[in-house]
């Protein structure tokens, strides 16, 4: 890693490197919660393209079928 | 540079954006519009059509937390909500307002068809632009004329399942328009305080509580004939005639109390909050009524 590209709350010096931003110190407690409200928006936007995906496939069969 | 920590907001939250509570009466009716159709459009297309016009509301609920964060943050009734109590960003809730409305929209005009999904467009614009925007910070009529977007889902159920529109559907857009101010008037009269402390001229805050009073009553007047008016136009049957002049008879009744209530405490206005619990119960009753008349007489 270059020393320009930490992401240790320590800022970017280097003439390429990212802007001068501090990212915010996690806490453990923090950390949990992001990662699990990730996961589960993750699972929850899989479900429902599933679901679409499925919907769509009646909605064809139904227009085909019935010429509504 | 800011040293929060924005962390994305939780399913729950974006759940409560969609006013779920509210959505579930719209769904109803909705459904009631389209069943009371004299044909029936297949089972996926219909189900897509009731889906889009919850979705078209989840959006309406949506950007109306978007635009009033401030004011939902100063009233004790909606100060929890995910935006005023900061467990969500606002530019989040606004993507998925418009994502969700463009979404419901487009969806519906492809599964059945682009008038009622003109429909649905313009109640979500009318909502969110002529209400929420316009109307709600302006004046004391908002919800009068407001009333007309949650007017919309019989008439969008039943042009989904028809492609046209028809004199039922049309009475019963009345029938919401004209059941609207009764039902939200007799709420803001219990929580009036919250109005006046957000600054909304909600008709208890500007014309004071025994003028709304005498607007709720005579409001149900032509909320009753419009309830009524599909029995003796014959455009429905003597299920839904009886139970539409039993129910509607109810209505006028518990409004006569509010009428002659002179409390200005909400601890003593008693007869506000069963009417505003009979209205709720008035509209869920009455739109099925219209559908075991139209399944069980034809």
């Amino acid at each position: 890693m270059r020393g320009d590209d930490r992401n240790d709350g320590s800022s970017g010096q280097g003439r390429w490197g990212p802007p001068d931003y501090h990212w915010p110190k996690l806490s453990d407690g923090d950390f949990e919660l992001l990662r699990r409200r990730q996961r589960d928006r993750a699972r929850i936007t899989a479900w429902l393209l599933g679901a679409f995906v499925v919907l769509l496939f009646f909605i064809t069969i139904a227009k085909t079928s019935t010429n509504w | 540079m800011t040293n929060t920590v924005a962390l994305p907001a939780d399913w729950r939250d974006i759940l409560a954006l969609t006013k779920p509570r509210v959505m579930s009466l719209v769904v109803f009716t909705g459904l009631c519009g389209l069943l009371a159709a004299p044909q029936l459009p297949p089972l996926a297309l219909g189900f897509t059509a009731i889906l889009c016009i919850a979705l078209g509301a989840g959006a309406c609920g949506a950007l109306n937390q978007w635009y009033e964060v401030e004011l939902d943050a100063k009233m004790r009734r909606t100060a929890k909500r995910p935006l005023p109590s900061g467990r969500m960003d606002r530019q989040g809730a606004l993507h998925f307002g418009v994502g969700l409305g463009a979404f419901s929209v487009v969806l519906m005009g492809l599964a059945t068809n682009w008038l009622a999904a003109g429909l649905l467009a313009v109640s979500i614009l009318f909502y969110v632009v002529v209400y929420t925007m316009w109307l709600k910070p302006r004046t004391a009529q908002n919800i009068v004329i407001g009333g007309a977007a949650g007017a919309f889902p019989p008439l969008i159920g039943w042009v989904a399942a028809t492609g046209h529109f028809a004199p039922l559907p049309v009475l019963l857009f009345a029938l919401i328009f004209m059941w609207t101010p009764p039902h939200f008037w007799a709420l803001s009269l219990f929580v009036r305080s919250d109005y006046a402390t957000a600054g909304i001229p909600m008709l208890p805050v500007v014309a004071g509580v025994q003028n709304t009073r005498r607007q709720i009553f005579l409001y149900t007047l032509p909320m009753a004939a419009a309830a009524i008016a599909p029995w003796p136009l014959r455009l429905a049957g003597p299920i839904y005639g009886v139970a539409a002049g039993l129910l509607s008879a109810i209505f006028v009744l518990l409004a006569l109390p509010v009428l002659a209530n002179q409390a200005t405490e909400p601890s003593a206005m008693a007869p506000e909050k069963r009417l505003f619990g009979f209205s709720v119960l008035y509209l869920f009753a009455i739109f099925g009524a219209l559908v075991a008349d139209r399944w069980i007489v034809g």
